[in-house]
Formats: structure tokens, C-alpha cells, sequence
């Protein structure tokens, strides 16, 4: 019978080739799904979780990296550099600006950095070492047309691109990066859209350690010491703003998720049931033929099976290229499609939905009678 | 062959049922996603479109409120006062971070001061308590608040400051910017600007064109950039959507795709089944036309049969969903339902004539060979 259901698979063609394709679909877009939930958590995550400090010193009252607008005051510095154990502190400013080219919008977050807490990793062209340059989150410069060398405007200030970093991906607004220099000429040559009272130079510090200091213990001196700053490491910032991310947009998104689960899987279970109603002809001549009910069960059950289990890894790789798609043509959003917990869940559920899909045609087919095929009273 | 069409779906109701339950699960996903975009694409510029203005000025380079900063100097708010045409210029300071409710509940919000007796730009609809706010006090989303489990009395934090909840609005909770209502000075002193405004506010003297307006202020005011309401409702919507709702938008393009392949797979199972069934109907004198138009009324009747309980399964869930997860709205417009029911109709039938074709090829004597 098992023999039967492989030959079964093979007769039935554009038919067979459809109800595969429709199973990896219904797969897909449950991982895919579950895949955005993911990319957005884990970039989220990833750019203040790497910030080379022990230590972020941020202003009381700030949680997060992402969207948080941070405020210290100039003195900050020098207070947190006077403690014990601190090696040194290198300002950070993170500007949430508009960046306009190629008649595109699109919000990102002017990093604003000294020789430290600028891109990491550079994959074209080099860091910015000087005025009037810039380092580019790489794909909002892909999708902007912009390429190292481009001359790019900023509040009337002209910037060259001298570096496309690849560390600097976020869902709601990707990174660009300047020097402090660069800032200064901003706020005396361009048209910033603050007034002048409201400008702030400095949001965070990104603090070093001497050898063998204790992170706890130099937090605490800072917290206890300087006045009107909350005191974070990197991983805590990043897992902050991934749960800020999850909050935002986990509502939305765990129902668009909950949805897809329940579609996909009641169009595996619907899909497959339709199948095998398809073809109860072929199933009743074999009962004529003798085959006993048991046996045509295992047969009905085999091909369903196999057609899932050979649609999961197509699901798979559907997915996977639909996420490349979206990585290619969005400037922000990256799903990760293969997370392992999701890829069993939805192999099992997948699984599931096939089994209950078929059982009620088996109960059908158990109830047809062996000659009523021969008078073409089965369809 | 009319009959025959109908009254072989009539026969068997389950599977009739399981393919018209197969197409409603694919057109009710496709629905539902896409109402999820239309309501946040909604939602994301109520303030703008709620705020009784019909020019809005700003900074010389702003295009948005979305994630924007904006400074208008005072000197150009009072040009902007002076200007003929101009009823009512009405500031407001604005920031967008986020704003703590409740224990560790951060929300990114707009914050948005204005005058005791501002005309326009503060809260438009408050269920519970004051519309507009004094020093020390917070005008919030009634759902924003609901989400921290706080009340009238209540505080929220924004930074290191604390502000007594006065007043719980109505329509200003959002995924993307919920918005908060402060007193003018309180925000001056969040952003530390003390002299001019954000953005302007304008209403147009009757009988002066927006658009016009606008233009003109843009024109004869230093330092400022000025837009009609529509023009700004629209750069700000799509500056918002590729922020959020892009990723949205994204899942709905998917989930098209897939239930459109749904679609196909149902109708063509179904019709591939009925083969032999119009192959014996050709083989006894059943034109070819009269086949395809069996086929036709068949994917005909069940995409409405499928479309029909999509939309039986659907309306009713826009309420559900407001009610059980309000950060989602769901927005079901009759334009893009019908423009649904119209494109599964064509993907049915194209997926039904597939099948349908190859009975058309066959060799009546096939049937009884």
C-alpha cells in the first residue's frame, strides 16, 4: 500500500504539484511570519548590545537606545571620568532625523560618535575620520541609490558618503553615523529644525573600564555619585529595546502570526480532505479489488503524509527566498524564517492539520461500497 | 449543463463545503491583513487629520511630524499671524519618545504641548475628565492608560518627569504614535525650547484656499515650510507606513500570494475531479463552450459561496479585535473587499479553466474506451 501511495504521488501531476505547492505556502507564511516577529527582535537587539563599552550612561529616566531621546548634561562626562575604575567615557548623540534623497524619505538615527561608537563593521569604503562625511546603514543607502563617494544632503548641509556599514540595521529607523566635528558644523551651517536653546551635544556615554574593574561596582559609584543618569550595560539596552520592540508591535504582530497559523493549517486540513475526496474513484476500485479498509487508510494516509512531508522542506526554502525578497527590496524589515522551535511547531502542526484533514474522507471511504464503483455511482 | 453545474455541487454538500470553507480561509486571511493596514494607515495620522487645521507650518526642511523635529521661530509665527488669509495660527511644541504607563510600560508616543485655550491641536474627544491640561498634568490615550492599569489621578512618566493623568482621550491611541497632551510649558521644559513653536496650526480666513495659503507662507515667511492639509496628511502617512506598516503591507503581499495559490489549488482539486463527469457530458454532445460555462458556474458559485463566509467571519472581527487588542485596528473598507471578492473570482476561474481545458482536448471516445 505504501508502494501504492508513492506511485499514487507520482500520477497525479500539475494536480499533485499544486496541492504541494499550496502546503509549502501555507508553511511558509506561518515561518515567514514568525521569521519578521524575530528579525525585528533580534535587530533590535543586536546595534546597542554591541556598543564597545562596559557601561552606557544614559539620562535618568531613559530605558532604551532605539527612538529614546537622551539628554546629559556637558559635565556628565568629567563626573563619570572622575570615578574610580573608569578608564574612560566617550560621548554618543543619537540624533532621530528625516533623511531625504532620490525624493525618498526615510527616518534614521544619526549616530553621532568620537573615535569610538561608530560602525563596527564597514563593508564598503572606510569609517568617517573628519567633517562633512558619513557612514551609511548599507541597505537604506541600496535603496536610496546611494554609493560611497555619493554627496548627500542633510538639513541643507552637504555630507559625502565615505562608508556603508552592515552592524547598523533597525526596524523603525537604520543608523548613519558622524563625527562630532560634523555635528558642530550642522548646528552652525545647516538648517537644524531645533532651536537653538534645545540643542543638546551630548545623549550617552559609552564607558571603558580600567583592567579588572567591576562593572557592578563602578554602576553603582556612577549612580550613586553623578547626578540625573541611569547607568546600563549593552546587552541590557539592546534586550530593553527588543522588549520595547515586542510591545510595540507584538500585539499586531502576534495577531497577524495567530491568523496565519489557524489559515494555514485549516487550508492544509481543508486542502488535504479535498484531495482525497478527489480521489475516492481510485480508492473504491481498489476496495473492489479487495483491499481492505485498513490498508486504503494507510494508503490515504501515506500519500497525504508524504505530500506534507515533502512540502515542509519546500515550505522551508519558500520561505527563506521570500525573506531574501524582502531583504532585497526593504530598506529595513529582515525576517528570520528558520528558527528552529518554529520550524517544528509548524512541521508537527502541518502534520497534524493532515491527519485531521483526512479523516473525515476516510470515513467516507470506509462507507463506500466495492461495487458501487463498478456502476460509476463514486465521484 | 447549468443544471448539471449546480446540481452536481449540490450533491455532494461536504466537499462543496470543504472547497468553499478552503477559498474562505484564503480570502478571509487576505482580508483581514489587509484591514490591518488600512487601519493602521489610518490611525497613524489621526492627530493630523483631527487637529482642525488647514495649513500646517514647520521648519524650513520638515516635510513630517512623524519622527520629526520641528522649530518655527517666533519671529515666523508672528509673520505667520500677520499674513492675510491667515483666521487662526495656533503653536504647538512637539516631541516624540517614549512615555512610561505604568510599571516598566513603555510607549512611544507623540507629545504634544499646547496653550491653556488653544483653539486646535489638543485632544478632540476625552471620555473621562479634562481635555486640556495644566502644569503638571497629562491628557492620555484612554487605552494607553488602560494598558498600565491607570486612572484619573494617576501618573505617567516621560524621562525622569511625572505628570498627573487629568483626562482620558479618545482616538489617539496607536501602535505607531499614541498621542500624550501636556501643558505648553511642561514640554518646553522636556526639550528645553523656550522660544518659538513646532509646528503652527492655521486655519484660513473663509474663502482663501489652502493650497494657495500655504504656498504663500512658504513663500514670504523666513525659515519655514508650509503645507495644506492634505499635502501633509500624505507625506506623513507614507513617511509613517515605511516606518511600520511597510512590514505590514509586506505580510498582506504574502498572504495574497498565498491565498491566491489557495484559491487555485481548491478550484482546480474541485474541477479536476468533475473531468471524467465532462468528459462523458462532451462525449455526448455538450459543446465546448457549454463545458466551460458548466466550469465557470462552478467556481462562480463557489467563490461567492466561500467569499460570503469570509465576509460572514470577517465583519463581525473587526469589533472582536478592537476589543480583545486594541494597539490593533482593523479597518475593512467596501473598496478593498469588493476589489478581494473581484480578484479571487479571477484567479478561480483561471485555475478552474486549467483543468477544464484538458477535458476540452479529449477525444469523446476516450471516455468510454
Amino acid at each position: 500500500m505504501l508502494y501504492l501511495a508513492y506511485r499514487e504521488l507520482l500520477r497525479q501531476g500539475g494536480r499533485g504539484l499544486l496541492s504541494l505547492l499550496a502546503i509549502a505556502s501555507a508553511i511558509a507564511i506561518v515561518l515567514l511570519f514568525e521569521g519578521f516577529h524575530a528579525g525585528i527582535l533580534d535587530r533590535l537587539h543586536r546595534f546597542p548590545a554591541s556598543l564597545p563599552a562596559q557601561l552606557v550612561v544614559v539620562q535618568q529616566g531613559v530605558e532604551n537606545f532605539t527612538m529614546a531621546r537622551s539628554a546629559l548634561r556637558q559635565m556628565t562626562r568629567d563626573d563619570v571620568e572622575a570615578i574610580d575604575g573608569v578608564k574612560i567615557a566617550h560621548p554618543l548623540l543619537v540624533l532621530p532625523v528625516i533623511f531625504d534623497h532620490g525624493g525618498r524619505s526615510i527616518p534614521i538615527q544619526l549616530l553621532v560618535h568620537d573615535e569610538v561608537g561608530g560602525t563596527r563593521s564597514v563593508v564598503v569604503g572606510r569609517n568617517v575620520n573628519g567633517k562633512h562625511q558619513m557612514v551609511l546603514d548599507r541597505r537604506i543607502a541600496r535603496h536610496s541609490g546611494i554609493d560611497v563617494g555619493t554627496q548627500v544632503d542633510l538639513f541643507g548641509y552637504k555630507l559625502e558618503v565615505v562608508g556603508l556599514s552592515g552592524d547598523s540595521e533597525s526596524p523603525f529607523a537604520p543608523y548613519g553615523f558622524i563625527s562630532f566635528e560634523t555635528l558642530i558644523d550642522l548646528y552652525f551651517n545647516a538648517d537644524l529644525p531645533m532651536s537653538p536653546d534645545s540643542v543638546s551635544l551630548l545623549g550617552a556615554l559609552l564607558v571603558q573600564l580600567e583592567d579588572g574593574e567591576s562593572p557592578h561596582v563602578v554602576r553603582a559609584a556612577i549612580e550613586r555619585t553623578v547626578l540625573d543618569v541611569d547607568v546600563f550595560t549593552p546587552d541590557e539596552l539592546g534586550r530593553s529595546d527588543a522588549a520595547m520592540g515586542d510591545l510595540l508591535l507584538g500585539p499586531a504582530l502576534g495577531l497577524l502570526i495567530g491568523i496565519a497559523w489557524v489559515i494555514a493549517l485549516l487550508a492544509i486540513a481543508v486542502g488535504n480532505y479535498g484531495s482525497v475526496q478527489a480521489r475516492l474513484q481510485q480508492y473504491a476500485v481498489l476496495k473492489a479489488l479487495g483491499a481492505s479498509p485498513a490498508a486504503l487508510a494507510i494508503a490515504v494516509l501515506a500519500t497525504a503524509l508524504t505530500m506534507t512531508l515533502v512540502a515542509i522542506p519546500l515550505g522551508l526554502v519558500l520561505s527563506r527566498s521570500v525573506g531574501e525578497f524582502v531583504v532585497a527590496f526593504s530598506a529595513t524589515w529582515r525576517p528570520l524564517p528558520w528558527q528552529p522551535e518554529v520550524v517544528v511547531r509548524a512541521t508537527i502542526a502541518a502534520l497534524a492539520a493532515t491527519v485531521l484533514g483526512v479523516l473525515p474522507a476516510l470515513r467516507r471511504l470506509t462507507r463506500v461500497e466495492a461495487d458501487a464503483v463498478l456502476r460509476g455511482g463514486v465521484s | 449543463m447549468i443544471r448539471w453545474a449546480l446540481r452536481t455541487l449540490m450533491a455532494e454538500p461536504a466537499a462543496t463545503l470543504a472547497s468553499a470553507l478552503g477559498l474562505a480561509t484564503a480570502l478571509f486571511l487576505v482580508a483581514f491583513l489587509e484591514g490591518v493596514f488600512v487601519g493602521i494607515s489610518e490611525e497613524v495620522v489621526r492627530y493630523l487629520e483631527r487637529s482642525d487645521a488647514e495649513v500646517w507650518v514647520m521648519g524650513k526642511r520638515v516635510r513630517n511630524m512623524h519622527m520629526a523635529t520641528s522649530f518655527v521661530a517666533a519671529s515666523s509665527l508672528a509673520a505667520v499671524r500677520d499674513m492675510e488669509g491667515v483666521a487662526e495660527a495656533t503653536p504647538i511644541l512637539y516631541l516624540n519618545t517614549m512615555v512610561e504607563v505604568g510599571d516598566d510600560y513603555n510607549w512611544f508616543a507623540y507629545i504634544v504641548g499646547t496653550m491653556p485655550g488653544a483653539p486646535r491641536g489638543r485632544a478632540w474627544a476625552a471620555v473621562k475628565g479634562r481635555r486640556v491640561p495644566q502644569r503638571g498634568e497629562a491628557v492620555v490615550p484612554r487605552i494607553l492608560a488602560a494598558k498600565g492599569n491607570l486612572d484619573l489621578g494617576d501618573e505617567v512618566t516621560i524621562t525622569d518627569r511625572r505628570y498627573r493623568i487629568v483626562g482620558l482621550s479618545e482616538e489617539t491611541f496607536s501602535m505607531a504614535n499614541s498621542v500624550v497632551f501636556l501643558h505648553w510649558d511642561d514640554v518646553a521644559d522636556l526639550t528645553g525650547q523656550q522660544t518659538g513653536a513646532s509646528y503652527v496650526l492655521v486655519k484660513a480666513k473663509t474663502g482663501t484656499s489652502p493650497v494657495e495659503l500655504a504656498g504663500r507662507i512658504a513663500r514670504e515667511v523666513d525659515e519655514v515650510a508650509a503645507f495644506d492639509k492634505a499635502t501633509f496628511v500624505a507625506a506623513d502617512r507614507a513617511l509613517a507606513l515605511h516606518m511600520g506598516a511597510e512590514l505590514i503591507a509586506i505580510m498582506t503581499l504574502v498572504g495574497a500570494v498565498v491565498g491566491a495559490l489557495v484559491v487555485g489549488w481548491t478550484m482546480f482539486v474541485l474541477v479536476s475531479r468533475r473531468r471524467h463527469e465532462l468528459a462523458v457530458a462532451k462525449a455526448l454532445g455538450a459543446s465546448n463552450r457549454a463545458v466551460v460555462a458548466a466550469v465557470a458556474l462552478q467556481a462562480l458559485a463557489l467563490t461567492l459561496i466561500g467569499y460570503g463566509i469570509a465576509l460572514v467571519v470577517a465583519l463581525p472581527v473587526e469589533g472582536l479585535v478592537t476589543h480583545a487588542v486594541p494597539e490593533v485596528t482593523v479597518g475593512f473598507s467596501a473598496n478593498s473587499l469588493l476589489r478581494l471578492g473581484l480578484v479571487a473570482l479571477a484567479v478561480a476561474l483561471l485555475a478552474a479553466l486549467v483543468p477544464a481545458r484538458r477535458v476540452l482536448k479529449l477525444d469523446p471516445a476516450e471516455v468510454f474506451a
